[in-house]
Formats: structure tokens, sequence, C-alpha cells
């Protein structure tokens, strides 16, 4: 798939390439700063290839290049199973034409770009910073900008009069004039802004929504995101491979231990490390259990933002369970850094699989529960079903991944589509929905969290005997004999001591399918001890990015329902 | 004691009726308004009318208020008026009332009305209904029916213009905005 | 008030006294037993509020003030309330915000005049009982109003404006409800309601087809007048934060709160008394030797106690499917039941 693909792109565009590359099977695609457009509509509207999933935009600095920023499109079709990674490079000051035209998720994708490189997207509709805050001066992400320089930034952003931005036409008052101004100029009375958030109950995290209310329909709305925003790319920069994995544990921190997972991934893909078969089958293990433990606070928090409140209980109550087993297999219950590159930190515990299934019981008999409280009730329904409903072309345009997606009838999973980790060999089913609305994504979760507990049954089952580390030298300790008693040995010891982890230079995008949709890395390493560049794909970044749309003409009940059942978590989603 | 109630109420009535004009912000007034009413309806119940004190509570106090309060609201804080009153308009009000008051005063104190004393009975939900559906009936039929056609009035009023002012924005099979808020406030 | 009057006529020390100075009295005396068993009740219903919904989410609640179950608990919160720090939004109106909890607590507490707790436990025993206890609850959605208004804060406002629009709503709905019954019985004073069902079981009003329809629509009807799940939309705290009362704090805030489960009690006990047999056991041999107050208060207590399942059980609806369910459904089947009702009683005679 990825030679056939470069071929047509050779054929179609040659002078226009750059390079062409498929390192580690990723195929990717370097082309002139002038073509990036046509190339990338090549791309989506091509039978063959049909990339209808921008996944995500990097951007990667090389201070010392004439053209120092590299802009990386991350493309996906999930009709033809193409993997596409499409480069350009971009000189300080230049701009690339933008693709929010041809996928609607490029829009915060390259405002990100924007805000952390400072790289102009040529006709975005809404060119403002995302991350950062819009008096910050500098872009961080760029290389010659001091890790530790901090800014004080205090006004808080108009988002609904927001005007300075030159193009800035979200709110698009002209167009309503007569509605929305009155002769003054100021925004007629019978339409009310309000702010929902940063602090509101039903922002989970720190998200800001500013709407404008028509009695309690929302006629407009922006959101503004970025309040906890750590800039963890960056850290990642300053820290050693190793070093990284508790910082991945704050991105999804109701999932963290998939998280780990996906982060050791994406470092073992560009390291051609193999994993000893109990440690891949014990990363199957954890990483379901985080979605369960991600699908039970998603769900039982979206209850709550509809009102019913008990469920919250039910699902918490079992979750709790959940996190006793994960406080005595790591440690910790929320910041678990369970896994290593090359392995796991450390082996289960005595007991583990009876805690484990005691928990699932728990979990089941909470299902169970809240199945039977809300499923069939006609208030339940009648606030679920119809609200904030997407669909399945809508979605994939927007970037939709995870149970959002296939709530729209997509039944796109990368467990099923790349299987990693052994997936392959697993039994279980890919539940999806209908409508996409609040109601099919509730039940599509609740029925993940089945399906997660068939394949924890199955690896329970399967587990074998065996080391949890891979004894590879690149990234494994030496055994103790051997340091003490071989030169060779204490070397090795003191290099990855010292220096960490040595990745081989070049850049992969490791993927695995997180609780709430594919949780990528794109990495471009040198070689060195730290990573040149991380980026982290955030399933909830694109999904986040289509709620002032999805939420428009809907009333704030409504909006509160959606934004609960699309399990926005700041951590990642701001990172 | 009936007296001391009277004039208890009475006072306070007055007091709370002139603080109503007095006030400038209109919600303020609005519940100044509500005391006063509270205040006749203890007129009303002491002179033993508990039919007509209930219903001057439910329906002045608590209904017909509580859309003054809405439309107020609705109209938004920025409204509210602060202007000093028009002194024509003024004296034409200061005229009109006593021009009215002083009717009231002939009227009461030339005894051409007969004031004649009622039982306690008189003012009970049964002599009430009795009245109005037996001498008052048509008048009671009528003003029942002036009613009903305000009210599909108003609702077709809302109803129209939901409709004309939402159907641009409102995605098909999206749920409808508050039109029945709407609805509620006209009705 | 009677029996508080000829108790002070015949005690000792106010044999001196003016005919109306006793009734004052009488009427002190009165207004603060209801007072206090208000306050005290409120509290009651709030820690069973909370142990309710303790035990419905497989958790205890409350366990610690006064050894036992945390019963003390909110006399602990009340004093909490008193200590803490008034604080006033800037720009908030300060005459309304300051009556707005006011007149919510003095609309539920009103109401308590007319229940007829028995035969001759009754604050007054008006003509126009039923009536006068809607009247004075629509009281209460003045105080919403002023708090929401009064606040300067578009949370509350909006919470405000949903209590108005849904209890002047389900007011409708509410009274029509009873009329059936009222039609039987030919009274509106709650104590003779309650006294046509003398007698047993059967005879309550609930046992009746038409009346038990009528019951139906009045229990979701006071579930919205009272602002409980699944109608609390003025409030809802995931969407409008804490509704009409955000802003308030301590003492202020506390009187909302005994208002709500005031008024919870309130239109519980209206209900018993019209449709659940008032003071009666059901069994006539029994209901000599059982203390009126107490079946009374039992069964008032079994429906909050069914409020509090109620919210602990369902989600919330919205704005527009509650104004759907009172116009649409509540109001047309209320109405439709009155006229078959109507309808059965003149042709039968």
């Amino acid at each position: 798939m990825t030679a056939k693909s470069l071929e047509l792109l050779q054929q179609r565009f040659g002078a226009e390439l750059v390079e062409v590359d498929d390192y580690l099977g990723d195929a990717s695609v370097t082309v002139r700063k002038s073509a990036v457009h046509e190339v990338l509509a090549f791309c989506k509207d091509e039978p063959t290839l049909r990339c209808d999933l921008l996944l995500d935009i990097a951007g990667v600095d090389h201070p010392e290049r004439e053209e120092r920023f590299e802009v990386v499109y991350l493309l996906r079709s999930l009709q033809t199973g193409t993997r596409l990674r499409l480069k350009t490079t971009v000189a300080d000051g230049d701009a690339v034409s933008t693709v929010s035209d041809l996928w609607r998720s490029a829009n915060w994708a390259e405002r990100e770009v924007y805000d952390l490189y400072g790289v102009r997207f040529e006709g975005h509709p809404d060119p403002r910073r995302i991350l950062c805050h819009h008096e910050f001066e500098g872009h961080a992400l760029r290389k010659d900008y001091p890790i530790g320089k901090g800014q004080m930034c205090y006004v808080p952003e108009a988002l609904l009069t927001d005007q300075q931005v030159e193009g800035s036409h979200a709110l698009d008052v002209e167009s309503r004039s007569g509605q929305l101004q009155n002769v003054d100029g100021e925004i007629a009375s019978d339409l009310l802004a309000i702010n929902l958030g940063p602090s509101h109950p039903a922002m989970h995290g720190a998200l800001r929504v500013e709407a404008l209310l028509d009695g309690e329909t929302i006629v407009d709305a922006r959101s503004e995101i970025g309040y906890l925003h750590r800039c963890f790319e960056k850290e990642a920069e300053d820290h050693t491979w190793q070093q990284i994995i508790p910082y991945t544990d704050r991105l999804n921190y109701v999932s963290a231990l998939t998280n780990n997972v996906a982060y050791v991934h994406a470092v073992e893909k560009m390291l051609q490390l193999e994993v000893p078969e109990r440690a891949r089958v014990i990363r199957v293990i954890v990483s379901e259990m985080g979605r369960i433990m991600d699908h039970l606070v998603c769900v039982g928090t979206n209850l709550v933002d509809i009102g019913a409140l008990t469920n919250f209980w039910y699902f918490f109550n079992a979750r709790e369970y959940m996190y006793e087993v994960v406080e005595r297999l790591c440690g910790e219950r929320l910041t678990t850094s369970y896994t290593r590159i090359g392995g796991l930190y450390r082996d289960l515990y005595e007991g583990f699989e009876s805690d484990l299934r005691f928990a699932l019981t728990k979990v089941a008999e909470g299902v169970k529960d809240v199945t039977g409280l809300v499923q069939r009730n006609r208030i339940f329904m009648d606030r679920a079903i119809g609200v904030g409903a997407m669909s399945a072309e809508d979605a994939i345009d927007w970037g939709w991944t995870g149970p959002c997606l296939r709530s729209t009838g997509v039944d796109y999973d990368v467990r099923k589509a790349f299987p990693y980790l052994g997936y392959e060999t697993y039994d279980f089913d890919i539940p999806v929905g209908e409508n996409g609305d609040c109601y099919d994504r509730i039940l599509c979760r609740i029925e993940e969290i089945h399906q997660s507990m068939r394949i924890i049954d199955q690896a329970l089952k399967r587990l074998p005997d065996g080391p949890i580390q891979s004894p590879d030298r690149r990234v494994a300790l030496p055994p103790k004999d051997e340091v003490y008693n071989s030169i060779e040995g204490m070397m090795n010891h003191f290099k990855l001591v010292f220096e960490g982890i040595q990745v081989p230079a070049g850049e992969a995008y490791g993927f695995i399918e997180g609780a709430n949709g594919e949780l990528g890395f794109y990495i471009v390493s040198d070689g060195s001890g730290n990573p040149y560049r991380m980026k982290v794909r955030p399933p909830c970044f694109p999904i986040f990015s289509s709620f002032t749309e999805l939420v428009k003409g809907q009333m704030v009940a409504d909006a509160i329902a959606t934004l609960g059942g699309l399990n926005i978590i700041a951590g990642e989603l701001d990172r | 004691m009936q007296g001391l109630f009277f004039y208890l109420f009475g006072t306070v009535a007055v007091i709370s009726a002139l603080l109503t004009i007095t006030r400038r912000d209109p919600v303020t007034s609005a519940f100044w308004l509500i005391f006063c009413f509270l205040n006749v309806a203890a007129l009303f119940a002491t002179l033993s009318a508990h039919l007509i004190a209930v219903l001057q509570i439910l329906i002045y106090a608590g209904a017909i208020m509580v859309f003054f309060l809405f439309v107020t609201m609705f109209l938004g804080k920025e409204k509210r008026s602060a202007e000093r009153p028009n002194p024509v308009v003024f004296g034409v009000g200061v005229l009109t009332v006593g021009a009215i008051a002083g009717g009231l005063m002939r009227l009461v104190r030339s005894g051409s009305h007969d004031f004649g004393e009622v039982g306690p009975e008189h003012g009970t939900i049964e002599a009430v209904s009795r009245l109005l559906l037996s001498n008052y009936l048509f008048a009671f039929e009528l003003t029942g029916l002036l009613l009903t056609v305000a009210m599909v009035g108003a609702v077709l009023l809302a109803r129209r213009e939901a409709k004309g002012a939402r159907a641009t924005r409102t995605p098909a099979g999206a749920p409808s905005g508050p039109a029945g808020v709407e609805e509620v406030a006209d009705a | 008030m009677e029996a508080f009057q000829q108790m002070l006529s015949q005690a000792g020390w106010a044999q001196g006294m003016q005919p109306w100075a006793l009734s004052g009295l009488a009427m002190l005396f009165a207004g603060g037993t209801i007072l206090g068993g208000v306050a005290v009740g409120a509290m009651f219903f709030i820690w069973t509020e909370r142990k309710v919904a303790g035990y419905i989410q497989s958790r205890y609640g409350p366990m610690y003030v006064g050894h036992f179950h945390g019963v003390l608990q909110s006399i602990a919160d009340g004093v909490k309330l008193l200590l803490k720090e008034d604080i006033w939004p800037t720009d908030a109106d300060k005459f309304l915000f300051r009556i707005a909890p006011l007149l919510v607590f003095t609309g539920a507490f009103l109401s308590f005049v007319v229940l007829p707790f028995g035969p001759d436990f009754v604050g007054a025993s008006l003509d126009i009982g039923l009536f006068y206890a809607f009247a004075t609850s629509s009281l209460v959605v003045m105080g919403v109003i002023a708090a929401g208004w009064g606040s300067n804060n578009k949370w509350s406002l909006y919470g405000a404006m949903r209590g108005a629009a849904q209890v002047i709503s389900y007011e409708i709905p509410l009274g029509l409800a009873v009329l059936p019954v009222v039609m039987s019985v030919g009274s509106l004073n709650l104590g003779t309601l309650a006294e046509a069902q003398r007698g047993w079981l059967w005879s309550w009003h609930l046992f009746n087809p038409i009346f038990f329809v009528s019951f139906v629509i009045y229990l979701i009807s006071s579930l919205a007048e009272v602002n409980r799940v699944p109608f609390d939309l003025p409030e809802t705290e995931s969407e409008l934060v804490s509704g009409y009362h955000t802003e308030y704090t301590g003492m202020k805030f506390a009187f909302f709160f005994l208002g709500e489960y005031a008024d919870m009690f309130v239109v519980s006990a209206i209900a018993v008394s019209v449709f659940l047999g008032g003071w009666y056991t059901g069994i006539p041999a029994v209901d000599a030797f059982v203390p009126a107050p107490l079946v009374f208060i039992l069964k008032s207590v079994f429906l909050v106690f069914v409020q509090i399942w109620l919210r602990w059980t369902l989600p919330r609806l919205r704005v527009d499917q509650l104004m759907y369910v009172c116009w649409k459904v509540f109001i047309p089947l209320s109405l439709a039941n009155l006229f078959i009702y109507g309808l059965i009683r003149s042709m039968v005679g």
C-alpha cells in the first residue's frame, strides 16, 4: 500500500516532490511549499488514496536550515487504509497555504502550528493563537525559545467580539447585523453573551466557551482552550526518552495507563525493538483497563451533566475497585508510569488476576445498574437522542476518531485497522452507533467496556511466563554481575544511565487506539538522548474543535450534554 | 382588632404603592407593587372576602407580576429607565389621581350608594360562585371567551415570530428553541 | 390558633388581658410553633435527603455528627452557615438580594397555616385552604426571581427565568388536578377534604380511578412546583452553576435551602390531605387510638421520601421538554379528567 501510494504521487507530482521516503513503513513525502494544497487535495480526492482523515499537523523547527520550519501533515484513509505523511519546508516569516478548506480538522491544527512555531497559513479563516495566551509573545516550540522562559498574561480573550485579528469571522457580525446589532453597534439585548467556563461545573477540566444565546438557544459560540497548557512537547525535548514517561501520565489523566503504552509503543517503533510476549500481553491488559476507567468516567460524568447523579456513583464505585488494582500494580492511582521502553516498570503482583477479575465483576455490576437506569429511560432518551448529532462524513472531516467516530456508524478502530500488541489475535467486536448523537456515544462507550472486559479475559487466560523487559542492550540495563565484572557491561550501564536511551535518527508516527480515539506520537529523533521533536496527536483535540459547530442552534442544556459525551480531557487537549 | 388591622394593612399598602411609583428600578418597583397587592389581599381577608383575597395573591401578586418581571428581565438591564419624569406627564398624572380620589370621596360622602353591611357569608367561595354562575353568567362566560381568544392570539403571534426568526438557523430536526417559554410568557 | 386562644384564656396569668392582646398572643404562639416546626422539619428532611441519596448511591452519607448516622449533621451545617461570611456580589441589587431568601422561606412557611395535621391541629381552618396554599406557594417564585435578578449574575438570571416560567406553568395542572376532588367533596377546606376520606382504606380518594389520574398529575406537577428533579431546571448545577442561588452564602443560602425542603413538605401534605386520606389510617378501628398528627406527618414524610427517591433516580428534562409536558400533556389531561368527572357526576346525579 505504501509503495503504491508513493508511486502514484511520484507519477502525478514528480517535479514537486523533494523527497520520498518510507522509513519504518511510514510513507513520507516532502513537497514544495507551493504545491502543498494541490498535493493534499489530490491525496484527499484520488480514489486509490482517499485520505479522508487529516489526523494532525505538526511543526518541526530546524534553526540551522535556510527554510527552518517543517510542516508535517499526517493523513489517513479510512477506506483504503492508506497512511501518508506529507511534509513541506517553510522559511521564517513565510506562509503555507491553508488546507482548512479540505479538512475542517486542519483549522485548529494549523492554528497550533502557527501558535507554537509562527508559521502562517495563508487563507486560514481564524488565524489566532490556540494553546498559548493571546498576549503571549514569541513562539514557544521554536528551538530558540528558552525552555524556562515564562510570561505573565492577564487579560482574558474576548472571544465573541474579537475582531482585532485580521480575517477573524467566527462571529460574523456583519452578515446578521440586523439581528445582532442595534444602531449603536452594541449587541442587541435579546441576545445574551455568556461565558461557559473556564470555571464551570460542566467544563470538565478547564475549557472556555463563550456562547451567544437567544433565549436558551445557542446562536453562536467560540471556544478557547489552553488553560491547562504546560508545554509537554517542549518539556519532552529537554528530557531523555525514558524520563518522558511520567509526563505521559498527565496527558489523559483518566486513562494514564493507555498513554504510557502509546508512548513506548511509538518509541519502540523507532528503535525497531521487539518486546517480550509477556510484556505485550500485560500492556494489552493495562491499556484495556485504562479504556474501561476512561469510559466509566466519561459516561458517569456525562450522565451527571444530564442530571442523573446516581449513575456517577455506580460508575465511580466500580472505578474505585479498578484503581485499587492499579495502585497495587503501579504504586500510584493516577500517575501510573507503568511502562518502560522495551518493557514494563515491573511484573504483575501476586494475586493480580483475582483482584482484577473481582474489580471487573464490580464494573459489570455498575454497568448493569446504569444501563438499567438510563438506557430505556424516557427522560434520558429525550435528552440524549438527536442531541449533538454528527454525520459520519462530517465526523471524519473534523478528524474524529474513537468512540465518538464509531457512534456515527464508522467502524474504524486502530486495534482492528492497524493491529498492534497482537490485537489481531484477540476476539472482540467494534460497537458502532447510527446517529452519532449523545445517546449513541454513551451506548458505544458502555458496549466498549464490555468488549474491553472480553479482551482482558482472553489476555489473562493466555498470559505467558517470561521476562517483562526486552534484553536489548540499547534499552535495558545489563545484569549486575556483568556491570561489576566486565568493562563492556559497565560502559553499557554508564551510558544508559547518564545519556539515556539513544534512539536512531529519523522520524516515525506511532499510534494506538486510546480510550477516546487515535492516540499518536509523531517523533523526530536526531540520534541524541532526547527527542528532537515530539508531537502528540490527542484524540480530543480535533473533537473539541468541532464543538462550537456542533452546538450551534442547540440549547444550553444540550451543549452541556454534548460536551460530556465528547469526553474532552483538558490534560491532553492542552498538553 | 378589625380596625387595627385595617389601619395597619391600609397604611402599608399606601406606603408600598408610593414606593412603587417612586423607585427608579422597574424590578424594585414591581416588588413594591407585589407587596402592595399582598396588603390589599390582607384587607380583603379582614372583610371576610377570603376568595378575593386569595385570588388577589394568586393572580395578581403571583401570576401577573411574574410576567411583568419576566418581561422586564427580557428587556435587559441596560434598558432600565433612569430618566427624570417629564413634568407635563407628572402634572397630568397628579391631576388625574386627584380627580379620581375626589370623585371617590364625594361618592362615599354623598351616601347615594348603599354601602350596607353584608354578612360574613357574603365573600365566601359559595356566594361568589353562585353569583357568577347565575346573575352574571353571561358576563362571566364572555370574559372567559375573551381571555381564550386573547391567549390563542398571543400564542399564534409568538409562534409565527419564533418560526421566522429561527428558520434560518436551526438545523432540521434539531430541538426547537425556547418557543415554549415565549408562549408561556405571552399566554 | 383557636386552641391556643382557649388555652391562654384559661391560664391564670392571662386573665386580665384585653381580648385583642389575647388573640395577638395566640397568633404569636401559633406562628412560633409553626416556624419552629418548619425549621426543624426542614433540617430533618435535609438529613433524610442526604441519607437516602447515600443509600441509593451505595455510600453512607453523613455518619459522624450526633454519633447515630449523622443525625445532627443539619444542625452542624446550620451553625456553619450561620457563621459564614455574608458575601455580596458587586453590583448586586441590595434590596432584592436581601429579600429574596425571605420571600422564598415566607412563601413556604405561610402554607403551613392551613395544613390539617388532625381534626383539631390546624393553624387556620380556612374555607379556601387549598386555594390559599397554592397562592402562597406562588410567592416562592417571587423570591426566585428576586434572587436571580438581584444577584446580577447571568446564570442566576437564567435560573430565575426558568423558575418563573416553570412555576407559573405548573400551577395550572396542579390546580386543575385537584378540582375533581373538590367537586366531589364540595369544599376547598383541606380539613374537610381529609375528613371526607374517613373510613376504610378504599374510601381514600387515591383509590378512585378519576382521582388517581388527578393524583399522578398532582404529584408530578408538584415536583415542578418545588423545583425538584426531574424539574430542577432553575438550579441545574451542571448547566447554570447553581441557578438562582449561585451567589448566596451563609444564612441567606440556608433560607433557600430551608424554604425548598419546607415546600416539599407542603406539597406532600396537601397531597396527603386531598388524596391519601389525611390523618386517617384507613382502618377505622385503629384511627381511634393513633394520634392524628402522627399519621398525617408520617404519610407526608413518605411522599417527601418519594420525591427524594425520584431525585436520585431520574435525569432532568430540558426547558422545552418541561414546557411540553406541562402545556401539551398535563393541562389537556387534567382538563379532560375534570370534564369526564363532571360528566359522570351529572349523569349519576
